[in-house]
Order: C-alpha cells, then sequence, then structure tokens
C-alpha cells in the first residue's frame, strides 16, 4: 500500500551508503503522514469548544482555536497534573523494577545452561500471556489494602511483573551476542561476575536495554486495568484512569480529553529523545564479532 | 548474532549434565527476583482466576451459590462457550485472524521502517521520535481518537473520505462489527509498529557493519544482501518481537472494545473482548472461565510459533 | 445467601437517627437494631458517642457524571468534615464506561463500599448485602425526597434500600421549525400522528432524520421500554419479567415499522450523544430525550419544544430514570453512623442543590424539585413537572439487570431482525442466567 516506494528505496540505499535524497523526502513525508494524522485530528479536536466537536458536518478548523483549552483542563476538576505525576511515578518506578530484575536474569541466561533454564523462559512468557485485564480482581484482592500512596507501589510490583517477560527475552538475545571471551577476559582481570556484568556486557548491550526500557516505561505509562480498580483516590490515579473521567454519561468533554492526552506525550518523547541517542550510538560497528 | 559451538562448549554442556541440580542451584540467586516477582504478583491472582471460574456470579460480583457449578461457567446453559446468541466458532476464528494478520503486517512494515530509519540522513532522529507517537500516546487514546475521527456525523476522517472523492457518503466504520473489525487491524498495526521497529532497529545496530560491507564487495545484490545477511542477523531480534506482539496483539482489549460500537455478542468479537462484554453482562464467573480458555488458547498459538520460529535458537 | 429482613419499627429508627447537622449525640445506635441474622448485627459494637469523636473511615465509590464531579463531592465531604473531623471519607470517583467493572471488583472482593451511587441495587439488596437506606436516613430528609421517585427504591417487599439521588425524565424532544416546514400542526400524540408526521417529513427530502431511535448499549433499555409501555404494557409478567410478552412484541413492531418506512435514523446502534448531535445540527425532528439534550440543541440555536411520549392510543407516557444511593452493611456501628451522617448532608438543601447541578439531572428532593421550577426558564421547567407523571423501569425486580442488559445489547437488532423471534432471543439470554 502506502509502504510501496519506500521499499525500493531503503534497499538499494543500502546501511552504510548516503541514501538517495528523493527517496529520503517520501519515505519522509509518508511516515509523518502516517503517523502523525490522528495525532493531528486530536490537536485540532481540542482547540474547539464542546460544541463545535459535535458539529455536523464537522468542521476542519475551529472558527476561533480555543488555545484556552490548554489551561482550562488544569483547573479542571479531574486533575491532570497529579495524575500525570502518578502517570510519571508509576512508570520510571516499574522500569527500574524491571532492569534491577530482570537484567541479572538475562545475563545468567545468556551466559550458563542448567537445568530449568527453558523451564524459566517459558515460565517467563506466561507471565506476559496473563494480562492484568484478566486477573484485575485477583489483583484487586490481594493489593486491596495498599492504599494512600502504598498504591503506587503497588502498580509498580504489577506493572513490573507484567512487563518483565520481554525484557528478559530481549535482553538476553543480546546479551548472547557478547561473545564470552569479552567476559572471561574481565574475570580474568578479577572482577566478579556481577562487576563483569554491569561494567562489561552491559555497556555492549545498550540497544537491548534501550528497547526493554522503552517497552516496559511505555506498557507501564498506558496501564489501565490494574489502575482502574485499585486506586481510590482521585488524585492518585494515573492518567488513563483520570482522562475517562472527561466523557461523563451526559456531558462529554472530548476536547479536554484530547487536550490532556496530546500534553501526556511530552514527557514520553523527551525521554525518548534522550534515550535514543544510546540506541543509535550505544553500539559501533565492530565492538562486537 | 549466533554463536558457533566450540569443542569447549560441548565439553561444558557435557559437564552441566553431570551437575544439573547444582548448576540450577548457583541459577538461583541471579533469577530469584523475577521469581519472586512473577510469584507474588501473578500466580496469586492467577489461581483465584480458575477458581473464580468454578462459582457461580452475577453481573454485580454478587456469589449466587456458596458450591462449585462444576464446568457450568464453561458449558453450561449460561456457559462461556454456550451462551444463547453467541456465535462462538465465528469469534474463535476472529481471533486467529487478527493475531496472524495483525502480526504479520506490523512486522513487515516495521522492517522496511526500520531499514528506511537506519539510514544516516538529517532529520532522521526526528522521523525516528514521530514514529514513536502511536505509542507514547496511549493505546486507549489512539482507538479514541480513530473512533472519534470515524464518526459517520461528526467524524472528520470521514468528512475527509467523501471531501476527497473516496468515499460517496459517509460511513459508519464502527457501527458494522466487520468494518469495525477491519479497522481494529489497521489500529491494532499502527499502535504496534513503534515497538516492533524498535526493536528491529535495535537489532540492526548489532548487525556489524563490516559484515555488510564484505557483502557489498563481493557484489552482492542489496535484496540478496538484505535476504541472506541482514535478516538472518535480524533473526533473534524479530523473533522476540513477534513473541511479544503475539501476546500483546491476542490480549488487546482496548482497541476492538472502543472501536466496535455494535452492542452485544455480534460477529465481530475475539475471544478477548467477547470476554470483556462477558464481564459486565455475566459476571465474573463466566468472564473467568472464558479467560481460563483465553490463556489456554494463547498457550497453544505460542507453542505453535515456538515450535516454527524457535527464537532461542541460536542461544539455546 | 439468606436474606436479612430487618423487621425493626422504622418510625422509632428513623427517629433515632435524626441525624441532622447539630445532633451531637445522634449517631448513637438504637437498641432496637437487632436484624434477623445477629452475628452480622451493628447492634453489639458500641458506636462513638459524639461526632467529633467518630473516627472511622467511609468509602465511597461514584460514578463521573460530569468533569465536575468530584468537586461536588468534596463540598459535601469538606462540610461533613467540619462536625465529623475524625472520619476519614475516601472517594473513588471512575468514569462510566468502566464504572461497573470497579463495583464488581469490589463487591466480588467483599470490599464493600459504604455509600455506593449507581443505578441499580435489587441484586446487592436480594444477597443481603445492604443497609435499609430508610435506617439511615433522618426522617427529614426522608420526608424531603419525593415519594414518587422514593418508590422507585423500595425492593419487591416495600423494603426501602435505596434513595434516589438523581433523576431524569425523558421526553419527546422536537425541532419546532422543522415541524412548521413540514407542516405539522400538532404534536403527534398516538402512533398513527407519529407516522404522519414522520412521513411528512421524510418528505422534505433534505436529510431531515424523522425519529431518533438509539438502541445502543447506552439507551436501548429505555428506548425499548417506551414502545412496550406505549403499546400499553411492561416487561413484567405477573411478579417475573418477561421479554417476549405479546404486548413487548407488538411495541417492537411498530419500532421496526419506523425503521423499515425510513423515518429513524439509518443506524440504530446509535448511543445517546449520537441522535443528541443530530438535533443539536437540525438534522433530527424528534428524539426522546432529557434536559441536556436540549441544553446542547438550544445552545447551537435550534429551536425545540417538548411534548409526552406518543403511544399507540394517544395516551402520553413519560419515562422516568433515577440512579440511587445505597449503603452497603460493613457491620461496623461507627461506619455505619458516619455514613448516615454523610448522607443526611448530601440530601440537605444546601449541599444537595449544587450537587445535583454538577450532574447535568435532575434534583429528588420536594424543597429543590420546587426551587428548580420557581427558576426554570424556557424547557426545563416541563422536565421538572414531568417527574411527577413519570413511570419507572422495574429496577426492584433482581432479574431486571438481565433483562436490561439483553435489551441493551440485542435491541439494536430489530432493524434486521424479526420483532417476536428478538424477543425470544432476548428472553432465551435472560433465562439462562437464572
Amino acid at each position: 500500500m502506502l509502504k510501496k516506494p519506500k521499499v525500493e528505496h531503503k534497499l538499494r540505499g543500502g546501511i552504510d551508503k548516503p541514501p538517495n535524497l528523493v527517496g529520503v523526502v517520501i519515505g519522509s513525508l509518508l511516515i509523518v503522514l502516517f503517523f502523525g494524522f490522528p495525532y493531528a485530528l486530536m490537536f485540532i479536536t481540542s482547540l474547539k469548544t464542546r460544541l463545535e466537536v459535535t458539529d455536523i458536518p464537522p468542521v476542519y478548523f475551529p472558527e476561533e482555536p480555543r488555545w484556552a483549552n490548554y489551561l482550562d483542563v488544569w483547573t479542571s476538576a479531574v486533575n491532570p497534573a497529579s495524575s500525570l505525576l502518578a502517570t510519571t511515578v508509576i512508570a520510571v518506578g516499574a522500569t527500574l523494577l524491571v532492569l534491577l530484575v530482570a537484567t541479572p536474569a538475562a545475563y545468567y541466561i545468556a551466559r550458563f545452561r542448567f537445568p530449568g533454564r527453558m523451564i524459566f523462559l517459558l515460565l517467563v512468557l506466561v507471565t506476559q500471556m496473563l494480562q492484568p485485564t484478566v486477573l484485575a480482581v485477583g489483583l484487586f484482592q490481594e493489593f486491596k489494602g495498599w492504599q494512600g500512596y502504598a498504591v503506587w507501589g503497588a502498580l509498580i510490583l504489577i506493572n513490573g511483573a507484567f512487563n518483565l517477560s520481554f525484557a528478559i527475552w530481549i535482553m538476553q538475545a543480546f546479551f548472547a551476542s557478547v561473545p564470552k571471551e569479552v567476559d572471561e577476559a574481565a574475570l580474568i582481570d578479577g572482577l566478579g561476575r556481577l562487576q563483569t556484568m554491569f561494567r562489561i556486557s552491559l555497556p555492549l548491550v545498550w540497544p537491548g536495554i534501550v528497547t526493554a526500557i522503552v517497552f516496559v516505561f511505555v506498557n507501564s505509562w498506558n496501564e489501565f486495568a490494574a489502575a482502574l480498580i485499585l486506586v481510590r483516590q482521585n488524585d492518585l490515579q494515573p492518567l488513563t484512569v483520570s482522562m475517562p473521567r472527561f466523557l461523563g454519561l451526559y456531558v462529554q468533554d472530548w476536547q479536554y480529553l484530547f487536550t490532556v492526552a496530546l500534553v501526556a506525550i511530552v514527557p514520553v518523547i523527551i525521554l525518548f529523545s534522550f534515550i535514543e541517542k544510546r540506541l543509535i550510538g550505544g553500539l559501533t560497528a565492530g565492538s562486537v564479532k | 548474532m549466533s554463536l558457533i559451538a566450540t569443542p569447549k562448549m560441548v565439553e561444558q554442556t557435557k559437564k552441566r549434565k553431570i551437575s544439573g541440580g547444582w548448576e540450577t542451584l548457583r541459577a538461583l540467586p541471579w533469577l530469584l527476583p523475577t521469581l519472586i516477582l512473577i510469584a507474588g504478583v501473578v500466580l496469586y491472582p492467577a489461581g483465584l482466576m480458575i477458581y473464580t471460574s468454578f462459582f457461580k456470579y452475577n453481573n454485580k460480583g454478587i456469589l449466587r451459590s456458596p458450591d462449585p457449578v462444576g464446568l457450568d461457567n464453561y458449558i453450561g446453559k449460561a456457559g462461556a462457550l454456550t451462551f444463547p446468541g453467541v456465535p462462538i466458532a465465528r469469534i474463535l476464528t476472529n481471533t486467529v485472524v487478527w493475531v496472524v494478520v495483525v502480526v504479520l503486517i506490523t512486522v513487515i512494515v516495521s522492517l522496511l521502517l526500520a531499514q528506511f530509519l537506519n539510514k544516516p540522513f538529517r532529520g532522521r532522529k526526528l522521523l525516528r521520535l514521530f514514529i514513536i507517537l502511536p505509542w507514547a500516546c496511549s493505546v486507549v487514546m489512539t482507538a479514541t481518537v480513530f473512533r472519534y475521527g470515524l464518526q459517520q456525523n461528526v467524524g472528520l476522517f470521514n468528512r475527509l473520505l467523501v471531501d476527497t472523492g473516496i468515499l460517496e457518503t459517509t460511513r459508519a466504520f464502527t457501527k458494522d462489527p466487520t468494518s469495525a473489525f477491519w479497522v481494529g487491524v489497521f489500529v491494532a498495526v499502527y499502535v504496534s509498529l513503534p515497538f516492533t521497529t524498535y526493536t528491529i532497529l535495535a537489532g540492526l545496530q548489532a548487525v556489524p557493519g563490516d559484515v555488510l560491507e564484505a557483502a557489498h564487495v563481493d557484489g552482492a545484490h542489496s535484496a540478496q544482501r538484505y535476504w541472506h545477511i541482514v535478516l538472518p542477523l535480524l533473526r533473534p531480534a524479530i523473533a522476540t518481537a513477534a513473541l511479544i506482539n503475539i501476546i500483546n496483539v491476542f490480549n488487546s482489549l482496548p482497541i476492538l472494545r472502543i472501536l466496535q460500537e455494535t452492542p452485544g455478542y455480534h460477529t465481530g468479537h475475539i475471544t478477548t473482548t467477547l470476554m470483556y462484554e462477558y464481564q459486565s453482562a455475566l459476571g465474573p464467573g463466566v468472564s473467568s472461565a472464558l479467560s481460563v480458555v483465553n490463556f489456554l488458547f494463547c498457550l497453544v498459538i505460542i507453542a505453535i510459533y515456538l515450535i516454527i520460529v524457535q527464537p532461542t535458537k541460536e542461544v539455546g | 445467601m439468606k436474606m436479612r429482613v430487618y423487621k425493626l419499627g422504622v418510625a422509632a429508627l428513623v427517629g433515632a437517627f435524626a441525624l441532622t447537622a447539630c445532633g451531637g449525640d445522634a449517631a448513637e445506635t438504637p437498641k432496637t437494631d437487632a436484624p434477623a441474622g445477629g452475628e452480622t448485627s451493628a447492634a453489639g459494637e458500641a458506636p462513638a458517642a459524639s461526632a467529633g469523636d467518630l473516627n472511622t473511615t467511609i468509602k465511597i465509590l461514584a460514578p463521573s457524571y460530569s468533569d465536575s464531579s468530584q468537586a461536588d463531592w468534596d463540598r459535601i465531604t469538606a462540610k461533613f468534615n467540619e462536625e465529623y473531623p475524625n472520619v476519614k471519607v475516601e472517594l473513588q470517583i471512575d468514569g462510566w464506561d468502566n464504572f461497573s467493572q470497579s463495583v464488581q471488583a469490589r463487591i466480588q472482593a467483599n470490599d464493600y463500599p459504604d455509600i455506593l451511587n449507581d443505578n441499580a441495587f435489587s441484586s446487592s439488596a436480594e444477597a443481603g448485602l445492604l443497609y435499609p437506606i430508610d435506617e439511615l436516613l433522618s426522617a427529614e430528609t426522608l420526608a424531603n425526597i419525593d415519594a414518587g421517585l422514593m418508590d422507585n427504591g423500595k425492593g419487591p417487599d416495600g423494603t426501602q434500600w435505596a434513595a434516589p439521588d438523581i433523576a431524569s425524565a425523558r421526553m419527546l424532544v422536537y425541532n419546532t421549525d422543522i415541524f412548521e416546514k413540514a407542516g405539522i400542526s400538532e404534536v403527534p400524540k398516538s402512533w398513527a400522528d407519529l407516522e404522519a408526521a414522520a412521513e411528512k417529513i421524510k418528505a422534505l427530502g433534505d436529510g431531515t432524520y424523522a425519529y431518533g431511535m438509539p438502541l445502543g448499549s447506552e439507551e436501548a433499555q429505555v428506548e425499548s421500554s417506551l414502545w412496550v409501555w406505549g403499546a400499553g404494557g411492561n416487561w413484567t409478567d405477573g411478579e417475573a419479567l418477561k421479554a417476549n410478552s405479546d404486548v413487548a412484541v407488538e411495541g417492537f413492531t411498530q419500532m421496526k415499522k419506523m425503521f423499515d418506512a425510513g423515518y429513524t435514523q439509518p443506524n440504530l446502534e446509535d448511543n445517546r450523544q449520537d441522535t443528541t448531535d443530530l438535533l443539536a445540527a437540525g438534522k433530527l425532528a424528534m428524539a426522546i430525550g432529557h434536559g441536556q439534550v436540549v441544553g446542547d440543541a438550544e445552545a447551537k440555536g435550534i429551536k425545540v419544544a417538548l411534548a409526552p411520549v406518543p403511544s399507540k392510543d394517544g395516551e402520553g407516557v413519560a419515562i422516568g430514570v433515577t440512579d440511587f444511593i445505597v449503603a452497603f452493611n460493613n457491620n461496623d456501628a461507627d461506619r455505619k453512623a458516619a455514613t448516615a451522617a454523610y448522607l443526611n448532608y448530601l440530601y440537605s438543601d444546601e449541599l444537595y442543590e449544587p450537587w445535583y447541578k454538577g450532574t447535568g439531572l435532575l434534583p429528588v428532593t420536594t424543597s429543590t424539585i420546587e426551587k428548580g421550577k420557581a427558576e426554570a426558564t424556557g424547557n426545563q421547567g416541563a422536565f421538572l413537572d414531568a417527574l411527577s407523571v413519570v413511570k419507572f423501569q422495574p429496577v426492584s425486580n433482581p432479574a431486571w439487570d438481565a433483562l436490561q442488559t439483553a435489551l441493551q445489547q440485542n435491541a439494536y437488532k430489530i432493524g434486521t431482525e424479526e420483532p417476536a423471534a428478538l424477543l425470544e432471543q432476548i428472553e432465551a439470554q435472560v433465562a439462562a442466567q437464572s
């Protein structure tokens, strides 16, 4: 479909050769259009009034863009600021937790064969198949006592646990690609296993780690089912749970909903632009193999 | 990325077989945090789900009888697989179509995107940030904006399609189970692209430049070179990304729940959305029963995938 | 589970629970509070003696009516905490879409909110999870709630399990300009009138739909009930509910007739918001609506008027919907006392008025209804007037949950299926759950 012209250029361009300029421009434009259009609609809608949102036929642009929506929304009863904080704490917490827990496991799995290794990998995979959506009631039973800020702790644990599998699988694939000899040299130099992992192997598998970080972070950022039933206090609710409150039973504020949705993209993009450097620059060609 | 089995490794493997128990024990400290987290957070609710599936509840979550009801919630008169008016065969088929189509298209498009974004050109970084949009904005919100844009009367996408002459009149895409299903497929691919593209992009970073150069010098045609050299090296990344995608797509609730505006047990469900429908209409007993079935179904799909693709082959 | 029946002198109880704002020691539980199932009684525990000493936490679970809902509740809590500083109020508000999930999870985990604001009470009441609400509300509060609306919260045996907290009345909303253009001089009263009017509107040929019939999951039960009532019947068959009675088939047959003749909007799966949008855009002549529908239309400069909903023989019907406050029995005298006090605050004129206004719906207390009528401008007063004549859905029947769900899931199929067959299918789904 849309992608066809790009294919040609891509393959001819290769990886190390400067690409064909026309191809790059066309490809870039297509990407921008393709990945931008729903968010353009969000943006346009966020500048409308509540009544303009439901105009028939719809107007492309509001008569007068209501930038005030971007201010009003912060003082609305839904209180997106506190939700943004909640979401951030939970997502960052879960990401750190996963890194802490998954890295040693992935490293060991990649370095050693031992009985039960495959069972472990599959067990981890099974957790991915069980989504919080399905287990909401059980999670509620388990964590219902964790109220106040502790609920964030509960959500960090939950998001961590349900996102472990990908982190372990992807990181072990990357660790495995680092030749053993690199480690062994370090071990001979008198570093312990743990130190070797952190100081020698870890820097070599940055792209894998970054992918894992992003995966866990974004999934936690978007988690809804567990947060919905666990968080009692509205000011502790993450965005995914608080935002639907803009759509009341009888009064629906789509413009606010989309305003907050767009604002919430910003922190993720910022995080990404930082971490993305690592992804590109982490491995210089030739350091592996 | 594949490691070649050296005689030394074979030797080690033999040795390990002898002292297997000890090896497992030695691995424990490294794996323990993971195991604790899984046991603590996942096992209890999973067990409760299975337990719940054997009791009768109403849709307010009230237990109707303290005695277990056997397989009633599975195949009874109000059972998950036998409830009147539920096109269960169609829904099971939908589920397989949903997973296979979404994951296949996602992987193919992501390969193309990753190749493109791996080229050195100005603005590449910005472009890479652009493709993260569907992910940075929650899946729920992305699906919501599609639903809003595709409304027959107030939707701007609909108006755009008419104004550009693609459609003659506006259509209620989300109010027909079949068209909504395919809109759902589109959105599911859309939101899966960032993750998959990035995973492959990360995999590409690990493709050593000299491998490609060597191939280039040899005069390998670019398509051939891609097929025979790059793709095999990307295999672990792709295999893992696809694996996770299969599971996520299988379990994906919000996309179809938001985009299917037809109420009830229509022909555009997958098992996961049916489970949600059961939860609100019939209560936790029946929906847990379907969850159990759903889980087993997912297990089968994953098992088939693992057997065919063997994503751990290179390292295991 | 055995239903606990409170065989008490309700009047005596109510007197003892007259927890007015100044009732310092009113929090005492009466000695008479000795329900049949003794172990679950709250009477054995000594409650705190005075408001200030009451030291407990009460939990409220409520849906979001509009984005001011939290602030609306917070105002009540603030006032309540002035007198009960040591009672912590834990408020959880969730979006409507997911509200039933929250309720279900809480009940299944036996973590009952003390106060639940919901649109159903019968199955919780049947399972014996609730306090009769008149154990908690003061005589003054009870007397102030409109008697007709209050009846809607009674169980089959007459126990007052729930108190309405907000109401809405649905009436026929019609676009007067379109009526004029189509040459319709009189508002349709009977189904025959309705068809005649719809034919004239259709004849305009400008793409205006005559009648909005939202049978999506939000509104299907209300819309279809109105047609069944219009046919002169109800969903009941003696004590039991029955989906496929002859009169229901008649009502559904008329709905199908409207659709087949092209009088309705093309997608019967539409929700209330869809038809509201059409009406507000001047593209729909008639719809069953509530206050917000009129408000939105008028805000867009559409002239609308209200009338009773047409019926088969011309006797207008109006449907009322109330949401409820129910109080779960958590076997804790302190919590019960605090809950009672809280609820009496909720219903006090000073606090109730801004609270109900925040929901965008109609009030339930006589004093605020009267005040509303006095202050009402334009069409809004008509809805308040209608409150005294509205008919309610059989919410007190525990089987209504299942029927309502089945209607929400299936009613839209009337466009493509035969009325009798469709209702039979609905009945089969309900019966499978019994």
